[in-house]
């Protein structure tokens, strides 16, 4: 092979590879362009995923095969590069009419030069390159929220909506909704989603409270209701327990109790028809209230329970009536009834997950079962929030820390000023069958999760030995009144509390975080928030109704003559002065503006016979 | 590679060593009778063995007739000058014929030749004959014979005209068809000599009398370097260079160059690259090359196009002339034709 030969196909393989290069380089850039832009598009129009659009980098394959077949039909034959070469080399035809005709003695004439340079500039292209590939990365890169042009406007609730939509699934389980109500609510539930708005969040969001007190409504009902029938079954099953215990003693052929109290003592057999009679009543009243216990239990042991709470107490020797298969049943109903309370208990644990009180109801309501078993300060705590929900400013009264024996409440005196009552134990309740609240009670949760309610005694206030002045009674009741307080006042004896060390400065404040002006949209939270002015409202669009003017009007207005415009009212001229006497007497122009005619009597049947012309 | 006929063959060097040598010691000749113009010479040189007419413009007193006399004289050949007048009639360029009694006492009509029939004709200040005796040139010219009354007779070979029009003083005459334009191979500005140029001629020459040529090529010399001539290789890629500078003249190309595209209102004819070859190999030759190159299609180009391009008006008004246009034309048209991206170029190897 000649020299230029291979000058030629090394040429050759250069020009190739560059215009390899410079096509690919060409094409993937444009590439680039397309492939953001439609990427841009597919997320905002359509919200597609990631994921499915980075398939659409395997366009990069038929790309490069595309830039072969452009190279290959830009590439110069090799005639055209030998006269390349040849007039580079400034040999003067001879490199040319090598590849035609034989040299002869010129071959050696042909002096071997550099074979020639290749250059492409490239650099618009490389930076083209560049900024396509940024410009995919930046459509990739950037939010879902930011891509998606789906709908402006679009408010994005689904976290909101999904969260009620597993609150929903779960009162359909528990069957505290039917399934009427379920659909009803996922269908508005949509429906909010789909005309969820930039442009009016609020309205959305109340939308969504609507729906979320429906279901906190529902869902406290039904936690109610569970709760107060597992106390009703707590109750019974506590009678039932310990009416076995006193049976267990009975001798039918005497007639005598063996059994004795916790003292040691015989039971009194009055004591004992007591007993069975108020547990008659109660199976009563809870076969009304529940279907559950209604079929669990025979109204005959009812009947005959309350049968023999009549009985006089001196002729025990009836209880011989109570045969054998009663007693069992007693002995079977209190198992039965530990089963349903914890059912129930199951329900309201259900329905927790609805209420307001979502992150931490969970753990109150394991408090609440776990019930006197001994438990750390935090599940107290939890219990203590459980019990009031209803009102959570009072459980800011309270700080378990205070309580010490669990004998005392705090709260305000009339100075405001913490205060720490003494107050007596009226019963030893279970949580569970707490009713209303009012001024006159309080709930005392013990450190061992047990709860206490309290009925305000002034005696054992007054010998209180911690009382710190004022009237216990009065500040008892301002503790009580605490839910009505304003926030602002809330917050102030929050922070009286905090740097008493009652309470966790942290509350007050999370508190006034949240007391911020401006919170809560336009009916929630503070109303002085600092007014904010935007834009002026844009005249764009905005123009005057059209009116036909009547034709006398036209007229005038034909007739008339400009002699200016002016922005304000028109006014008065000075000077006019309306007529004192006759039937004109007070007529007068009137701002310019109004048309009154003073029609003389004598021309108002003309008038009149005018107006009633066809 | 094509297997070349023997009559195809490339010449080899010794069969283009001498009519180098002989062309080399024409141009000596010539430089040493007419001074300071070099390159002028050669281009005559070239058109002289291309065999091409060749239209010598310039001011008067600026040697062209003291080149045509020198070329003459070099050549070994006979020369005949006309003055070209506006009276001047197509017969007395080309002979007439004469009504002569003869020896038998009849009368009978003679052909008197007219100086047309020389080596070469020199038509001085050309354009100031009419068109109808200029017109008379045009069979000379392209066909080499003369018709008359129905005769028609061959000019000696070889048969050149060298014309001389002066681009001043033009009222009254008559610029050149463009048809008898076309059949000048070369159109060349003869320019005034510079200063070194003059003086040496002053100093050295007794009322500028050029001296005579020490040296002339006989007509079988001259015969053999046309034979040599006509054997200098022209490869395709240089011939498809000619013939896409000859197409990108005219502004309708895909080729053309913007001030073509802009200025020229028709380009040249095929007539011009046939010139251009031709001009090219006797280049070529001249350079000592057996082959041509773009080099040489590069500097003949101008002298071939300049007068068969046709500029426009607006070439006029922006005083843009054709010699400007041919040479950015040559400028700018790839010579392989190599077709790449703008964006990519070729360029000489590193040193």
């Amino acid at each position: 092979m000649a020299d230029s030969d291979r000058q030629v196909q090394s040429l050759r393989h250069r020009i190739g590879w560059l215009l390899w290069l410079r096509y690919a380089v060409v094409l993937v850039a444009g590439f680039a362009f397309v492939y953001g832009t439609a990427v841009l598009i597919a997320r905002a129009g359509w919200q597609v995923e990631r994921q499915p659009l980075a398939w659409g980098a395997a366009g990069l394959g038929p790309l490069v095969v595309a830039a072969i077949w452009l190279a290959r039909r830009r590439m110069p034959r090799p005639a055209v590069l030998r006269a390349m070469v040849d007039h580079q080399s400034d040999a003067g035809g001879l490199v040319m009419a090598e590849h035609e005709t034989e040299l002869g003695a010129w071959r050696n004439k042909i002096a071997p030069t550099n074979p020639p340079t290749v250059r492409w500039r490239g650099g618009p292209r490389w930076v083209a390159l560049l900024v396509g590939a940024a410009f995919v990365g930046v459509a990739f890169g950037i939010p879902d929220s930011v891509a998606s042009t789906h709908n402006a406007n679009q408010l994005d609730v689904s976290q909101q909506v999904a969260d009620l939509h597993d609150k929903i699934d779960t009162l359909k389980q528990q069957k505290v909704i039917d399934y009427e109500a379920e659909t009803d609510l996922v269908a508005k539930l949509d429906q909010i989603q789909k005309d969820a708005s930039g442009a009016d969040p609020s309205k959305t969001f109340e939308q969504l409270d609507h729906i979320q007190a429906l279901l906190e409504k529902a869902a406290d009902e039904a936690a109610n209701d569970a709760i107060k029938e597992a106390g009703q079954l707590a109750d019974i099953e506590r009678r039932a327990e310990d009416l076995d215990k006193a049976l267990d003693g009975f001798d039918p052929e005497t007639g005598e109790l063996r059994a004795t109290d916790e003292a040691g003592d015989p039971i009194d057999p009055k004591d004992l028809a007591d007993a069975m009679s108020d547990m008659g009543k109660m199976i009563d009243e809870a076969m009304k209230d529940s279907q559950a216990f209604d079929k669990l239990v025979d109204k005959k042991l009812a009947d005959a329970l309350k049968k023999l709470g009549e009985l006089d107490p001196e002729a025990l020797k009836e209880l011989n009536e109570l045969d054998e298969q009663t007693i069992e049943k007693i002995q079977e109903l209190a198992e039965a009834l530990e089963e349903m309370e914890a059912d129930s208990l199951a329900q309201v644990d259900a329905a927790g997950n609805v209420s307001v009180y979502d992150p931490d109801e969970k753990l109150k309501l394991d408090a609440i079962k776990r019930g006197k078993k001994p438990s750390d300060p935090v599940a107290v705590r939890l219990t203590t929030e459980a019990v009031f929900r209803h009102d959570p400013t009072v459980m800011m009264t309270l700080d378990l820390h205070a309580f010490g024996e669990g004998e005392r409440i705090i709260a305000l005196n009339e100075e405001n000023a913490l205060a720490v009552y003494k107050l007596d134990e009226t019963a030893k309740v279970d949580v569970t069958r707490l009713g209303p609240l009012d001024d006159e009670y309080v709930i005392v949760v013990q450190p061992d999760g047990s709860a206490k309610r309290y009925v305000y005694s002034p005696k054992e206030s007054a010998q209180c030995q911690a009382c710190q002045g004022g009237a216990p009674q009065k500040a008892f009741r301002m503790a009580g009144k605490a839910a009505q307080m304003s926030k602002a006042q809330l917050q102030a004896m929050m922070q009286r509390m905090a740097e008493q060390g009652l309470i966790d400065p942290q509350q007050v404040r999370a508190m006034q975080a949240a007391s911020k002006p401006g919170r809560g949209g336009v009916n929630r939270g503070r109303g002085d928030a600092a007014m904010t002015w935007r834009d002026p409202t844009s005249e764009e669009g905005a123009a005057f109704d059209e009116k036909t003017l009547p034709p006398a009007s036209l007229r005038s207005i034909k007739d008339s003559e400009l002699i200016g415009a002016s922005v304000g009212a028109p006014t008065k001229a000075e000077g006019d002065r309306s007529s004192e006497t006759g039937a004109l007497a007070g007529a007068e122009a009137d701002g310019g503006a109004a048309n009154r005619q003073i029609v003389l009597p004598k021309h108002r049947g003309s008038v009149e016979r005018y107006f009633e012309r066809d | 590679m094509t297997t070349a006929s023997p009559s195809d063959a490339l010449l080899q060097p010794d069969e283009l060593q001498p009519a180098v040598e002989l062309t080399a010691k024409a141009l000596e000749q010539l430089d040493l009778i007419l001074l300071g113009r070099p390159e002028l010479h050669r281009m005559v040189m070239v058109g002289v063995l291309s065999r091409g007419h060749i239209l010598l413009e310039g001011l008067p007193g600026v040697g062209k007739t003291a080149l045509i006399n020198a070329l003459g004289e070099v050549l070994s050949l006979e020369f005949n000058r006309v003055q070209f007048t506006p009276d001047l009639m197509p017969g007395d360029i080309l002979g007439t014929h004469i009504l002569q009694e003869t020896d038998a006492g009849g009368r009978e009509m003679k052909f008197e030749p007219g100086p047309v029939f020389t080596n070469i004709l020199l038509a001085d200040e050309i354009n100031r004959a009419s068109p109808k005796t200029q017109s008379a040139l045009l069979e000379a010219m392209q066909e080499r014979r003369v018709t008359l009354m129905g005769a028609t007779r061959e000019l000696p070979f070889p048969f050149f005209v060298l014309a001389s029009q002066n681009p001043i003083e033009l009222e009254g005459t008559y610029p050149l068809p463009e048809a008898q334009l076309d059949r000048f191979l070369f159109k060349l500005r003869v320019d005034a000599a510079d200063v070194e140029v003059m003086d040496q001629i002053i100093h050295s020459r007794r009322r500028g009398e050029p001296p005579t040529a020490q040296w002339s090529m006989s007509a079988q010399q001259l015969q053999g370097v046309f034979d040599v001539m006509d054997r200098v290789y022209l490869p395709r890629p240089v011939s498809r260079y000619i013939a896409r500078l000859a197409a990108a003249t005219h502004p309708d190309s895909a080729e053309s160059s913007d001030l073509v595209k802009r200025y020229v209102n028709y380009g040249a004819s095929p007539r011009a690259a046939i010139a251009m070859a031709e001009a090219s190999r006797a280049y070529a030759l001249i350079s000592g090359r057996p082959t041509v190159g773009f080099e040489d299609v590069q500097a003949v180009a101008p002298a071939v196009l300049n007068h068969r391009v046709l500029l426009n008006y607006q070439a006029r008004f922006d005083k843009v002339d054709t010699h400007g246009v041919i040479a950015d034309l040559v400028g700018t048209l790839d010579e392989a034709g190599l077709d790449l991206p703008a964006d990519m170029e070729v360029g000489p190897g590193d040193a």
